[in-house]
């Protein structure tokens, strides 16, 4: 056992940490050349298309150290997004050290610092990394004095690498080795691990990632998960190394995957505990805190008969998605679907790409939303997340709104232009402070539903790129809030409506009906778009009708090809939505969310 | 209904750039082509043996005119010679201005023709160069007026129009090519928005930006323009691109397209439809080679030229007459529609039926569903839409 190593790499998104891990697996050469490809940790189709991660990934390398010892090194790549954070934290609890890493030229950022925290949190023993040496941008000394005084380590003991050009990479494995502690636990003891991802594989059934604290874990024993009792037969236990390898048992310190044969989806619960079912352990490890989704949507089939295959496909995405929670619900306009909750939007839009990538499904999304707490003049209480729900406005006494408190991150003369988004978003500056090298860290009191949407891409364009942030909740406080309805010739949509803020209704009631009106294309006949709150019509938009859409000639052969054509423009409709008569397409739902201000 | 006859002729003196028909410019190839094409009927006689009773021959293009009198008489003597024809066969010849004579007409109708097709396509110079046609207005004229002086009692003229660049068409000026071609009295006008088909050099030439063609809005009025004065001259508006002076001269054989009934398609790249029945169960389309020396290799070698075949399931048949049936003034009738498919289609239009007619597009009368001439315009979107409720 004292000869492994359990870390994460963790930084700021875009910092480097994929690329830094393709250097180590390649360095300890358990991949050839020929299958390495870029960020091969990024497996997802959307992770390589968006140049992000988006789940973390183990992968265990076998290296011999300077000392001339054989050394496991379990790495852990995380994502850097600021919707992924659960993702971080789980890796974290499976560790005993982080690499941090930071970028030489655009130094400590808000997810450096967020994460930072949480791995003190987790008593990690932290090594400081400074990427991108080999760019022309790269300030050394300027990352050096951030870490001292932002982060508070020592970057004395900074690595220094370029992880594009392979520098330092060395350097990293001989820290890792010498510097992070090696994990404890009693391999005598009865099994005690935690289970802290899973996905599922289509021929083997649900295979679990898991970290052993104490025991043994092999082929033949029978385990039993501790949340639900459920007892398993275990086929086959092994590690990550790019792909699964088989080994032939597990132990305290070290981190695998299990087999055995689990059919039923929903057995596997992250952060649950295994151990021996004839032998227990006596007490359970911590588990993770429960996620905390912000905003909160309904998913529906675009064909209705897809409803039982969604059901299907959100077990098994919840899988590999544990900060994904869901219930069932209906809607008027789009039959069964599921009202789910997000980290965030990108995490919206993930879960929607990858249940319709994975699974074939063809999904709308209603408009996000984030939670209210509805108070009634009978004294009743009440959250709504669904504006679709929205309560009769007489029947209420008061409505409250989730608060975050955003801490952002930018050069010094980007403060007004950080100020005036901040307040144009109904926010409130609590504080500000300067950090090293003329940066400033402005802290302020955001509405949860104005920084949702596109809060992050707004501060990333107003401060060319150099703008961070990361929030918390705080709390709520009274607002004044309308439902906005939209009607589709006449028709109201419950998908579309909004809860919005009342001085904001009519500018977003304007808005969003333009934007209907790009997204929708002409038809047969005029389409009429209103938004409206109550019986109060406060936008509206019109679709002129098609004037040309036919054929000109029709006799032998034209015949068979106009047909072909139909049936396949038919097949290509099955994204459209029909309300009332007008057809809809999926990407008009979450597009009314966008603004223009 | 008899089935049709249909024979393409695929010679052109030059291509136009618009034309995505099948046709050659080199004439050498004529006699093989009249040789060959008796060896097809008699291969088509014997692999349909009931197909016969045609009671339309349709010589179509390419450009038949460019055959002479005796040749179509000859053809015409072979049909009679393979194939059981109507007393009262309907015999049409597609004309195109520039190719042919006073005398050239007359030896047609002694042949045997009784009804022309005449390409007018515009009777305004600067169109017709658009169009990179051969022929000027007067050319044209000069047929319509021969045409009538030598007793055809059935011409059709064929119109295109909404053209683009600098000719570029306004409501005017499609209005007075309509006119013009209205002091002729046709019995029949086709009149076709031009479409810029793939593979094209006008088409080619659009992509490069080379001229503008008119938009949808535009489109959409030119078509309601030619819709409207054709109707209000006393013409029948009687499919999407068809125009009757009266019942009786609705072009009887491209209904049979329309209504889905037996055609026989000779010469390269005919198509032919097969309705069902007779011993060839399903009902289905084949097309020949659309290429005149591996037509004639085919034939050389005792071979059907046959390149393709379909057969068309119950979906396909319905969405078919779905379309072919809501491209036509008489719409698609309610009960034949449920006896042949066992669906409502009232029931399954549901609330569009109510959107459509309230914007005037469609209307239903106790035993069928149409189109209104307005809705004829946009008869693709309808039926789309039509088959997404199936
Ligand atoms: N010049 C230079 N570019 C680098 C270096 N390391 C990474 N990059 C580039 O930085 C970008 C982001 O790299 P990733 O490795 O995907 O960053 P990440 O931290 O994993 O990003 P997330 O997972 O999305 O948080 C890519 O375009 C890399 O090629 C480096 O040492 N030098
Ligand atoms: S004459 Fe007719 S068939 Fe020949 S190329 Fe021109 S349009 Fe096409
Ligand atoms: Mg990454």
């Amino acid at each position: 056992m004292k000869h492994i190593r359990n870390f994460s790499i963790i930084a700021h998104i875009d910092h480097g940490k994929s690329t830094l891990s393709d250097r180590l697996i390649q360095e300890t050469g358990i991949i050839s050349d020929r299958d390495f490809k870029d960020q091969i940790l990024d497996t997802m189709d959307i992770e390589r298309e968006r140049g992000i991660t988006i789940k973390s990934q183990t992968v265990s390398l076998p290296y011999k150290a300077k000392d001339g010892n054989e050394y496991v090194l379990n790495l852990i790549d995380t994502p850097g997004h600021v919707d992924f954070t659960y993702e971080v934290s789980r890796a974290l609890a499976s560790c005993e050290g982080a690499l941090l890493i930071v970028d030489a030229s655009q130094g400590v950022e808000a997810q450096t610092l967020a994460n930072l925290y949480l791995a003190m949190e987790h008593d990690l023993e932290i090594i400081p990394v400074i990427n991108k040496i080999d760019l022309p941008s790269a300030e050394v000394d300027w990352v050096k004095g951030q870490i001292d005084e932002d982060l508070g380590l020592d970057s004395q003991a900074a690595i220094l690498t370029s992880a594009k050009n392979g520098i330092g990479i060395v350097d990293v494995l001989e820290a890792a080795v010498t510097l992070l502690p090696p994990p404890e636990g009693d391999p005598d003891a009865p099994l005690k691990a935690v289970i802290f991802d899973s996905h599922y594989d289509p021929y083997r059934g649900t295979v679990v990632h898991f970290r052993v604290f104490d025991g043994t874990i092999k082929a033949g024993d029978t385990i039993k998960f501790m949340s639900n009792d459920a007892s398993y037969k275990v086929e086959e236990v092994g590690v990550f190394q790019i792909v699964r390898v088989p080994r032939k048992v597990i132990s305290a310190g070290e981190v695998g995957y299990l087999i055995a044969g689990i059919k039923t989806v929903s057995d596997t619960r992250c952060g649950d505990t295994i151990t021996h079912l004839r032998r227990e352990c006596e007490t359970i490890v911590a588990g993770f805190k429960d996620p905390t989704p912000v905003v909160f949507s309904s998913i529906y089939p675009v064909a209705s008969d897809d409803y039982e295959e969604l059901i299907v496909a959100m077990e098994k995405l919840k899988l590999n998605d544990a900060s994904l929670i869901y219930e069932k619900d209906s809607s008027a306009a789009l039959g069964f679907g599921f009202r789910c909750g997000f980290l965030g939007l990108l995490h919206l839009e993930v879960v929607q790409e990858r249940l319709e990538r994975e699974y074939g499904l063809s999904l709308i999304l209603t408009a996000p939303s984030v939670q209210y707490e509805v108070e009634f003049h009978t004294g009743a209480e009440e959250i709504i997340d669904n504006p679709a729900l929205y309560p009769d406005p007489t029947t209420i006494k008061r409505t409250s709104e989730p608060f975050i408190k955003a801490a952002i991150i930018v050069p010094e003369r980007y403060m007004g232009a950080v100020m005036k988004l901040c307040l144009d978003r109904r926010g409130m500056s609590v504080n500000y402070q300067y950090l090293t090298n003329s940066r400033m860290e402005m802290v302020f009191e955001l509405p949860l539903a104005e920084v949702v949407y596109d809060f992050y891409d707004k501060l990333k364009s107003i401060t060319q790129g150099y703008g961070s942030f990361d929030y918390e909740l705080v709390g709520y406080k009274e607002t004044d809030l309308v439902k906005l309805d939209f009607l589709i010739n006449g028709e109201k949509v419950d998908a579309l409506a909004q809860l919005v803020h009342k001085d904001r209704s009519v500018s977003r009631g304007r808005i969003a009906c333009a934007k209907l009106k790009e997204e929708i294309p002409r038809q047969m006949f005029k389409v009429a778009i209103q938004g409206a709150i109550g019986a109060k019509v406060v936008s509206r938009e019109t679709i002129s009708a098609y004037r040309k859409d036919v054929t000109a000639k029709c006799y032998g052969g034209d015949i068979s090809r106009k047909r072909k054509l139909l049936e396949k423009q038919k097949k290509g409709k099955k994204r459209m939505k029909m309300v009332g008569q007008v057809e809809i397409p999926q990407s008009a739902f979450l597009a009314v969310l966008k603004s223009d201000d | 209904m008899n089935p049709g006859l249909y024979i393409h002729v695929p010679f052109c003196l030059r291509k136009c750039p618009y034309c995505d028909f099948y046709s050659e410019a080199d004439l050498t190839l004529k006699s093989a082509f009249l040789e060959a094409l008796r060896c097809e009927m008699a291969l088509v006689a014997e692999a349909l043996p009931d197909a016969g009773g045609f009671d339309t021959v349709y010589f179509g293009g390419g450009t038949p005119s460019l055959l002479e009198p005796s040749e179509v008489a000859g053809v015409l003597d072979a049909v009679q010679r393979h194939f059981t024809v109507a007393d009262d066969v309907e015999v049409t010849l597609e004309v195109n201005p520039g190719t042919v004579t006073p005398e050239k007409l007359a030896g047609f109708r002694h042949a045997g023709v009784n009804r022309l097709s005449i390409g007018v396509q515009s009777l305004d110079d600067a169109t017709l160069r658009f169009l990179g046609r051969l022929h000027n207005a007067e050319q044209a004229r000069d047929v319509l007026d021969a045409a009538r002086a030598c007793g055809f009692a059935s011409l059709s003229a064929d119109l295109i129009y909404g053209v683009g660049g600098a000719t570029g068409q306004s409501v005017e000026a499609v209005l007075s090519d309509v006119t013009a071609l209205l002091s002729y009295a046709p019995e029949h006008l086709s009149c076709y928005m031009l479409t810029l088909e793939e593979g094209t050099p006008l088409h080619a030439r659009h992509s490069n930006n080379d001229f503008m063609m008119p938009d949808e809005t535009a489109q959409g009025t030119l078509f309601s323009t030619v819709s409207d004065t054709l109707t209000e001259g006393g013409y029948l508006h009687y499919e999407v691109s068809n125009f009757a002076r009266s019942p009786g001269f609705v072009s009887r054989h491209n209904t049979k397209y329309w209504e889905m009934v037996t055609t026989v398609g000779l010469g390269p790249s005919a198509h032919g439809f097969w309705c069902g029945g007779g011993g060839r169960q399903e009902p289905s389309r084949w097309w020949n080679v659309a290429n005149l020396r591996s037509w004639l290799a085919c034939l050389k070698e005792g071979r059907r030229p046959v390149q393709g075949e379909e057969t068309l399931d119950r979906e396909a048949l319905m969405t078919e007459a779905l379309y072919l049936g809501l491209r036509r003034m008489e719409g698609v009738a309610l009960k034949d529609f449920h006896r042949r498919f066992a669906v409502d289609l009232v029931s399954v239009l549901g609330g569009l039926f109510g959107e459509l007619e309230e914007q005037g597009l469609m209307v239903r009368s106790s035993d069928a569903i149409r189109l209104t001439r307005r809705g004829f315009a946009v008869a693709d979107g309808i039926v789309l839409r039509l088959l997404q409720a199936l």
